[in-house]
């Protein structure tokens, strides 16, 4: 990734700018659509593209990882191709959700545990996520902690 | 780390933990050294990695801290020191009044360097992202524009409007008649109203995309305004507009 600014504002400190990446550049100050589960609740794709020009979209890792899952996501060759979003992504970490969403969880030094909003199944969130080769990721958690 | 690896996207967060407002300062603190301590897991595990898909990946930490000002320097100065190539704001937008977040920004930016790109996550109202642009944040998201178009909340240049208020039923003009949208100019307002007390899936799709479109609308404009040279007097003007309930 490669960051450049361009012009600076004199009487306050706003800035422009282009942020470069693998899938496209980002012209800043910018504002990033939330696709949650991979979509942008209502909206197709080519209107982000052609009517809202959205640069860069978000997705949400509790959810994509709750729905459809990385064994999905992975065979599928990533989010980018799975959605066919061809422009940059971000996703968050999961902590939010699993902050916001979830009832039952646990915050320790390892990680946090907590409860599937869809079905309660139990799941660890940690910075690592996971111990292993990713491919592991999926069944592991999937098979109890 | 791994997650976000196999998900794929450009760029990836850090796992921290975003602390409720209000928050405690002990809890906030104790928080915020927990949050460093994964950091370092994450760049640790990020570092040892390889992107799956054979493009590259970026790690953006998140400054915490509540709305405690000594403990956001402490986490800025501590974010900063790790020299990631983006940083980012987290833990705002929770609930505490605008101020705070403004107050909460601005001491952060001083810390963060200029020379990467800031994002202040989860932020906000048009109103909220100008006043934050000025304080020098580059990157912005939010679910307003797209959840709130879903219940009928329109964000236009002239203001706010509650698209179910009876004032609408027959307002045949467009949704914006200066607008470069297509279903703008197409769709009245009272049409939309109609979808969205009807709970017809059409209306949360001209809404969302509406509302979308707006916010997208008025980032590019902050840019031009910003290279332009015009962009603090512009922002003064626009955040008068955009709170007003039309």
């Amino acid at each position: 990734m490669k960051f450049t600014l361009q012009a600076k504002d004199k009487l306050s400190k706003a800035r422009a700018g282009v942020i470069e990446t693998a899938h496209g550049k980002i012209e800043t100050p910018i504002f990033m659509p939330v696709g949650t589960a991979g979509t942008v609740k209502a909206v197709h794709q080519h209107e982000l593209v052609n009517d809202i020009q959205a640069q860069i979209i978000l997705g949400n890792t509790y959810h994509l990882y709750l729905r459809p899952g990385l064994e999905v996501l992975q065979k599928a060759g990533g989010l980018h191709k799975f959605n066919g979003w061809e422009r940059p992504i971000l996703t968050d970490s999961g902590g939010y959700q699993v902050y916001s969403l979830t009832e039952v969880r646990k915050i320790k030094e390892e990680g946090v545990t907590f409860r599937s909003h869809i079905d309660g199944s139990k799941h660890l969130f940690t910075p690592e996520n996971d111990h292993g080769h990713p491919a592991n990721h999926w069944r592991r958690h999937h098979h109890g902690l | 780390m791994d997650t976000q690896r196999i998900i794929g996207a450009d760029i990836i967060m850090a796992f921290d933990e975003c602390t409720p407002y209000p928050c405690d300062y002990n809890y906030a603190k104790r928080s915020l050294d927990m949050t460093h301590r994964w950091l370092k897991r994450c760049c640790d595990r990020f570092d040892s990695t390889e992107p799956l898909y054979g493009y590259e990946q970026t790690l953006f930490p998140i400054v915490q801290g509540s709305v405690y000002k000594d403990l956001r320097i402490k986490s800025a100065e501590v974010i900063a020191s790790f020299n990631r190539e983006g940083n980012a704001i987290g833990g705002l937008s929770v609930g505490e009044p605008a101020e705070e977040m403004y107050a909460m920004t601005e001491v952060v930016n001083s810390i963060l360097p200029e020379d990467k790109p800031r994002y202040l996550m989860g932020v906000g109202t048009p109103v909220n992202i100008l006043e934050n642009i000025a304080l020098g944040v580059d990157m912005f998201d939010c679910v307003m524009p797209t959840r709130n178009a879903r219940n009928g909340m329109l964000f236009t240049r002239n203001g706010i409007i509650n698209i179910k208020n009876e004032k609408w039923k027959d307002d045949f003009s467009p949704i914006d008649a200066e607008s470069d949208l297509l279903a703008d100019r197409v769709y009245s307002k009272a049409y939309l109203r109609h979808l969205i007390k009807s709970q017809e899936i059409l209306g949360a799709q001209i809404a969302s995309l509406h509302n979308l479109h707006f916010y997208l609308w008025l980032v590019k404009q902050a840019r031009e305004k910003i290279v332009e040279g015009t962009f603090y007097d512009w922002k003064e003007k626009m955040v008068k507009i955009l709170d007003q309930r039309l």
